[in-house]
């Protein structure tokens, strides 16, 4: 149940488009430089980390 | 601490109550108080989500995991970005087409009210027992830095975040955040500086990366965890192989920091926490739109993990600093003063010697390996002898923290960690003046830049969903707000009480925050079921939610199983537990 004085529903306030032309572009951005970002940890961990002897 | 950090300090912190209270202007009815007006950008919502998941114990303690661990743990946090994706496609329009101030009003609508109380409570009770460590914690490192006892410290940052959060509303919640987050990202980006320019005297960033690396401390991915098997252990067969003095190999779900736990378990967690934890998921309801809630989400996806390696980085640069410069014995200012107490003195003299042989071995194996023109690899017995140093070091450390701990009552010494310790014990060193006092600052910033969002969250919780819904449903906004600023106060008194007196009592409270951290997965799992399983009724809501809760603790108390997939567990019992009531009970119209 809605709050008993709370506003009206803000979805549709948006005027403004999203960033590089719609959401789907925005989230393959966040998406592929978070496997960016991950891959070259990854590379990284495989060029310097030796693992220590147990 | 010197005057002159003493004034920096006190200043800012003068400050950012100032700053917090003379936002009251803005909270002139519960909207206002608990979403800001609607009105509050998306980038400051975007610091004040990564502010309040920064809290201070993620500072020091982070820098500290670092220094003793390496990388590794940025694994948790591979999931974030995925979670942050999601939560924009499912959560974020189900919101901001709602004129709701908790997420929990969506779940009356969508089950009944009895899920929307069951999923307040499990917030309610999860939150304000996991506060008093948020409080207590940093209170802890931070009296021992400037001197104070650690009621004091719990007291001033219990009261003082309190009182602006009281009058200030969401809105001085999310300013102060901003304000916070700068300063805490300053302070750490001085330290790194500090930590570069002195280890530039002395190695290349190439040679940096080859002694860290070599001591295992970029562990940054870890695709082949230590342990496959994929059959978790019983409790009852750990115990049983260690009384009969077999060794078992741990399982896949034992390992903490992996590339698949930081994915899968890492994203469930986040998803929960971002999502459907009203301490977080207030902020996507404060921004004027759903465009804004969604950026603000991004940017944490976009900063978190870059964010939380660079932290980590800052422990293995502190490690390699003190590896060359020389480091203490003892990180913990009580374990300092104990150490020369006539009690300990002979113990610590003992390790003392040994320690500082294997220091000075350390730093000469340290040179000579940094001086090998192809890299550690290429002479792998100085190799071996350089990491045997490192892992002697490691073991004189833990026996000179036992050599000044009483035995309990069964003879048994427990480890007090000082990973919390390390930055600080570094920044009082180590920082100019003014400086000192910044940092100092800022981590009491990260301290109440986490309260301060969990308590009107709180009271947030308990007006909207409980007071408003059941006991004054038809009271005016004026006695709401009222009510709402006393019911702050309520929680900021009880989340102090509880750091104050429980606080000492380490291993209770550190059990409590535990058993909070089950609820995430069933939390999340109740969200999924609305989302996903339309036939889903009044009864598979509540069902659902009480099976995954108690999955997760039917799991906890039989198998070997690391907290992050306790996220996935409850998730998924709750979605086939809801799914299977939703075939047998009528179907929803």
């Amino acid at each position: 149940m809605a709050s008993a004085d709370a506003p009206t529903p803000d979805d549709d306030r948006t005027d403004q488009p999203p960033p590089l032309g719609s959401w789907a572009r925005m989230y393959l951005l966040v998406a592929v430089l978070a496997i960016g970002v991950m891959f070259a940890l990854w590379l990284i961990a495989a060029t310097y980390n030796i693992r220590m002897p147990d | 601490m010197r005057t002159v950090d003493w004034v920096v300090f006190l200043l800012f912190i003068a400050y950012v109550v100032w700053d917090g209270m003379r936002r009251a202007s803005t909270s002139k009815d519960l909207e206002g108080y608990y979403a800001g007006g609607r009105q509050i950008p998306w980038w400051a919502a975007g610091l004040s989500i990564m502010a309040t998941q920064a809290s201070a114990i993620t500072v020091i303690g982070t820098t500290g995991q670092g220094h003793d661990g390496g990388v590794g743990f940025v694994q948790v946090y591979f999931g974030l970005p995925f979670a942050m994706i999601l939560l924009c496609i499912f959560l974020v329009p189900l919101y901001r087409s709602r004129a709701i101030l908790t997420p929990y009003e969506y779940l009356e609508e969508r089950f009944s009210p009895l899920t929307r109380a069951l999923a307040n409570l499990v917030f309610l009770a999860s939150r304000c027992l996991a506060l008093g460590v948020v409080i207590y914690a940093p209170s802890v490192a931070l009296s021992a830095m400037i001197g104070i006892e650690t009621t004091t410290a719990t007291f001033v940052i219990g009261t003082l975040t309190t009182i602006y959060t009281m009058v200030g509303g969401v809105a001085a919640v999310v300013w102060t955040d901003v304000k916070q987050m700068t300063v805490i990202i300053l302070g750490l980006l001085f330290v790194c500086w500090l930590l570069l320019s002195d280890l530039f005297t002395h190695f290349s960033f190439g040679q940096i990366l080859d002694l860290a690396g070599a001591a295992g401390k970029l562990n940054a991915v870890d695709v082949v965890p230590a342990a496959t098997e994929l059959v978790p252990r019983t409790h009852a067969a750990v115990e049983a192989a260690a009384e009969s003095g077999a060794a078992t190999q741990p399982s896949f779900w034992e390992n903490k920091y992996n590339l698949w736990s930081g994915v899968l378990g890492g994203l469930f967690l986040h998803l929960s926490y971002f999502g459907c934890d009203h301490s977080q998921a207030q902020r996507l309801l404060t921004s004027k739109d759903a465009r804004s809630s969604r950026l603000s989400l991004l940017l944490s996806a976009f900063a978190k993990v870059p964010m939380q390696v660079f932290v980590l980085f800052l422990g293995v640069l502190m490690w390699l600093s003190y590896s060359v410069n020389g480091q203490p014995l003892h990180f913990k200012s009580v374990h300092q003063e104990r150490a020369t107490s006539p009690e300990f003195a002979t113990a610590v003299a003992e390790v003392k010697q040994s320690f500082d042989l294997a220091i000075v071995e350390r730093r000469d194996l340290m040179l000579r390996l940094a001086a090998l023109p192809d890299g550690p690899t290429s002479n792998p017995e100085l190799l071996r002898d350089y990491q045997d140093a490192v892992a002697e070091v490691d073991a004189l450390r833990r026996d000179a923290r036992l050599a000044v701990i009483l035995p309990d009552s069964e003879g048994k010494k427990k480890d007090e960690t000082d990973r919390n310790d390390i930055f600080c014990r570094f920044i009082l060193d180590q920082l100019p003046p003014i400086v000192l006092g910044l940092v100092i600052a800022a981590i009491f910033a990260a301290a109440m830049s986490s309260i301060d969002s969990v308590l009107n969250a709180l009271s947030a919780a308990t007006i909207v969903d409980h007071y408003r819904r059941w006991i004054r449903p038809q009271c005016s906004e004026a006695h709401a707000l009222r009510a709402g600023r006393f019911v702050t106060l309520f929680w900021g008194l009880v989340a102090t009480l509880m750091a104050t007196f429980f606080g000492k009592g380490g291993s209770v409270i550190e059990l409590i925050n535990r058993v909070g951290s089950f609820f995430y997965g069933s939390l999340l799992g109740i969200f999924a079921l609305a989302l996903f399983v339309p036939r889903a009724g009044r009864l598979a809501g509540p069902a659902g939610l009480v099976a995954g809760m108690a999955a997760v603790l039917a799991v906890h108390f039989t198998v070997k199983v690391e907290f992050l997939w306790y996220n996935v567990i409850g998730c998924v019992a709750v979605l086939v537990v809801g799914g299977l009531v939703a075939l047998v009970e009528p179907r929803r119209r």
